[in-house]
């Protein structure tokens, strides 16, 4: 019965973490098409909205790979897979709250390992797996997204250079739309499945999927699909202003560029099953676009804070999983723990949303 | 020792595969935009077979714009 009580808080707490997964990244994937006016925020953020639920059903094997690739299975127990959750979701809140794009999936992956740590030591670490699989993709991604859409604008401003600005930045606008519809898809594809991945960890966990041979159960790929899905549909607009003007101004062609690496990347990472972090490879798509028209155009203040965020984000998100799984465990291996740290991080939600809440009616006034 | 010899193998598929997704879908799409407004100013300047011919261009490059798309997502989801 104890045992049940904490997967239902797991998998809530999973699709919490998917929810804030949307709310915090997915709104990226439309900033660019937002920012040159391609296409009103709105109908930008509902078209993406529905490509990531479609997206989310493409490929599994970003699922697996969070699944079986970070950790031992048979070290991770329902508490672990609940700590790292709440240690990934505190670390988007705190990076939400500061306008910072940081990586939810490297946010994910630090606090499951961070929690598998507290729990039975580093041995149950894949560090093999963690380096192959999650860092090096890390840093080569966002470098392939800059170099191939910086080589991309170079040959079309070639192409399209001497023809009325007018009709061309029409024509990108139109393309931008393409462009913004394959990144949501490809982020459903790539995103989504990282919580299908920590929910089948907690079946295989409680004992309800063998901990060799499984499958990610359908009913986890449509619930997963959703609460990102419904997350995209409800917020992200402070970061959609970071990655849409403060990194570089961007003309059409720019911006369909940056979508258009963006996707590729995300596209044939999730083929080979990388949890990449589309933040990460957005960010590097614009800064490549921009920096190869000219260098100044990237604002790399504001580059270099989003690196440091993503730097911070593995072992900062490891720590406070590490935290909330001593925590939990000070109420023995029950389902005490989980449910007192869950009205913790409810009380503390509220509390941050009502922080931000005061602080944007005086703002709102004073324009 | 292996299994980092197995990731190098699908890092660099992932590295070429995307770099040449995204720079053919670039120079596709920047040839379809070249070609509707050439085709345009031409037209008003009455040089018919040539603007014919690149609104032909147009159509064609967007029609494999469209397949690239589709084969992309063909192969994301037969392999994963």
């Amino acid at each position: 019965m104890s045992s049940d009580i904490i997967l239902v808080i797991v998998v809530a707490t999973a699709l919490a973490f998917d929810f804030t997964n949307g709310f915090h990244d997915t709104a990226n994937v439309v900033a660019t098409a937002i920012s040159t006016h391609a296409i009103g925020p709105r109908r930008a953020v509902a078209l993406a909205s529905l490509l990531n639920f479609v997206g989310a059903f493409i490929s599994l094997k970003v699922a697996t790979t969070i699944a079986k690739g970070f950790v031992t299975t048979s070290s991770v127990t329902t508490t672990v897979v609940f700590a790292g959750l709440v240690g990934a979701i505190a670390w988007n809140l705190i990076t939400w709250y500061y306008g910072l794009p940081s990586s939810s999936s490297h946010a994910l992956i630090g606090g499951l390992v961070g929690s598998v740590i507290a729990a039975t030591g580093t041995h149950a670490v894949n560090s093999g797996g963690l380096l192959s699989k999650l860092i090096v993709p890390a840093i080569v991604a966002p470098l392939i997204a800059a170099a191939s859409a910086g080589i991309a604008i170079l040959i079309v401003y070639r192409i399209v250079g001497r023809l009325r600005p007018g009709p061309v930045g029409r024509g990108f606008r139109l393309g931008q739309v393409a462009s913004s519809s394959l990144l949501a898809l490809s982020h459903g594809t790539n995103d989504a499945q990282k919580t299908m991945g920590v929910i089948t960890l907690a079946l295989v966990a409680s004992h309800d999927l063998p901990q060799k041979g499984f499958n990610v159960p359908i009913w986890v790929v449509i619930v997963a699909a959703s609460a990102i899905s419904l997350g995209t549909f409800t917020g992200g607009w402070r970061i959609i202003k970071t990655m849409g003007t403060r990194i570089i101004s961007m003309d059409p062609a720019q911006g369909f560029i940056a979508q258009s690496a963006g996707a590729a990347v995300i596209l044939a990472a999730s083929s080979v099953g990388y949890p990449l972090s589309t933040t990460h490879v957005i960010s590097g798509g614009i800064t490549g676009a921009g920096a190869a028209k000219r260098l100044s155009a990237v604002r790399w203040g504001v580059a270099g804070d989003i690196v440091r965020a993503w730097v911070l984000t593995l072992p900062a998100a490891g720590a406070i999983a590490a935290l909330v799984y001593t925590v939990t465990r000070l109420f023995g291996t029950g389902a005490v723990g989980p449910i007192v740290v869950s009205a913790l991080m409810l009380v503390a939600l509220a509390m941050v949303f009502a922080r931000r809440l005061q602080q944007a009616a005086p703002a709102a006034s004073a324009r | 020792m292996i299994l980092l010899a197995s990731s190098a193998g699908a890092l660099l598929r992932m590295v070429y595969s995307s770099l040449i997704a995204s720079i053919a879908v670039a120079v596709v799409f920047s040839l379809v935009i070249y070609g509707a407004v050439r085709s345009a100013e031409l037209r008003r300047t009455e040089r018919g077979p040539r603007a014919t011919a690149l609104a032909a261009m147009s159509v064609c490059g967007f029609v494999v714009f469209a397949a690239m798309i589709a084969y992309g997502l063909y192969l994301v989801g037969h392999k994963g």
